[in-house]
């Protein structure tokens, strides 16, 4: 158990937003969770719908409570529209915590994802008893990389059969990101 | 399968026929002081410095918790049936039941003749095996050159060196990480 997490309201860098997921962005969680780019980079489950969607939304509250994560819609204010879905899980004994990422088909490649990470790694580092921050990609990601080393991670290794994704182990790049690293 | 809680000690005991590894007794308490309380042990484990008898004591009252638990395997290492000249240990990973990290330790004076890699090949066969693991991985300081020497003879490859990884007496340390899967030996 760590310390409760207190959301902000609203994280704001260059043209993107961080704020809480609501109710209402349920079709969006679904459709970005059904892109084929975001099955074939992330544990996704198969299957993923609305239902799963406001399960996975009702854990939310208790994730924060007990320490655990927080997980956030990536916006383009003043628009207040979820483009991406970013979220942040502590590991517990281990003084790290995992940063997830994906984008929207037609939000990319445009430097959402990097603000997002950015706001996100600085919050975290603020605000959750961790000495690191960890992400991993697929080694066939390189927009994921990209973004992981715009936003000041550092590329530490490939980690053979690191993660189970839908069944199946599948190597993983591991990048860092830690308190004493200069900002991006 | 992944890792079972509770975990059990290997049946029949696991051996190549010079280094035998088996279940720790309350006879080991010396052995273990002398093999832990070491200055490389000191600087690349996060073993008690000083090493003490109530240290030891510890370790042995929690082993049979820990095997219960799902928490860590540990075996003590001998010899031509001499005393324990080392230990090691797998731990099942608490977020991914399907790796598991080894660590190990040989007594300073039986250091040099290959027990630990001996030690190692066995524990990892028989996890990777019994345990259905994906990965079995270990991590060591970058200094300590006898344990990657142990690890690649061992059959486990380097994949880097991974910052601020783990704590170490209040001090945080980069680990270069090492892994074995399945089909690697």
């Amino acid at each position: 158990m760590s310390p409760a997490i207190a959301l902000p309201s609203l994280l704001t860098e260059g043209r993107a937003g961080l704020r809480p997921w609501r109710a209402a962005d349920v079709p969006a969680i679904v459709a970005m969770s059904r892109d084929p780019e975001t099955i074939r980079f992330t544990s996704v489950p198969e299957e993923f719908d609305e239902d799963s969607a406001r399960i996975w939304l009702a854990l939310q509250p208790a994730r924060l409570r007990a320490g655990d994560g927080a997980a956030f819609a990536i916006v383009e204010p003043p628009d207040d529209r979820p483009v991406g879905a970013i979220g942040v899980r502590v590991l517990h004994g281990r003084g790290s915590a995992e940063i997830g990422y994906h984008m929207a088909a037609d939000a990319r490649g445009r430097g959402l994802a990097t603000a997002a990470l950015v706001l996100l790694s600085r919050w975290s580092l603020q605000t959750l008893p961790v000495a690191r921050l960890q992400l991993t990609t697929h080694l066939d990601n390189p927009a994921s990389q990209r973004v992981a080393e715009k936003a000041g991670y550092t590329r530490e290794a490939v980690l053979r059969s690191w993660a189970d994704q839908r069944g199946t182990r599948v190597d993983l790049v591991m990048y860092s990101l830690l308190q004493s690293d200069p900002p991006a | 399968m992944p890792a079972p809680i509770p975990l059990t000690y290997p049946n029949p005991r696991l051996t190549d026929g010079m280094v035998v590894l088996r279940p720790w007794t309350d006879a080991d308490l010396d052995d273990l002081v002398r093999m832990h309380d070491d200055p490389d042990v000191a600087r690349f484990t996060p073993l008690a410095t000083p090493y003490t008898a109530t240290n030891a004591r510890r370790m042995l009252d929690a082993v049979l918790g820990r095997l219960l638990s799902g928490e860590e395997l540990a075996l003590a290492v001998e010899v031509d049936g001499g005393g324990a000249v080392g230990s090691i240990g797998v731990r099942p990973d608490d977020l991914d039941r399907e790796v598991a990290d080894v660590g190990y330790v040989v007594a300073a004076d039986a250091r040099g003749r290959g027990i630990a890699t001996r030690a190692v090949r066995l524990v990892a066969a028989w996890a990777l095996a019994e345990w259905r693991l994906a990965r079995l991985q270990l991590t060591m300081d970058e200094a300590n050159a006898a344990s990657a020497r142990v690890a690649q003879q061992a059959g486990f490859t380097r994949e880097g060196v991974l910052r601020s990884w783990a704590e170490n007496r209040g001090r945080r340390v980069d680990l270069v990480m090492w892994s074995q899967l399945p089909g690697d030996r």
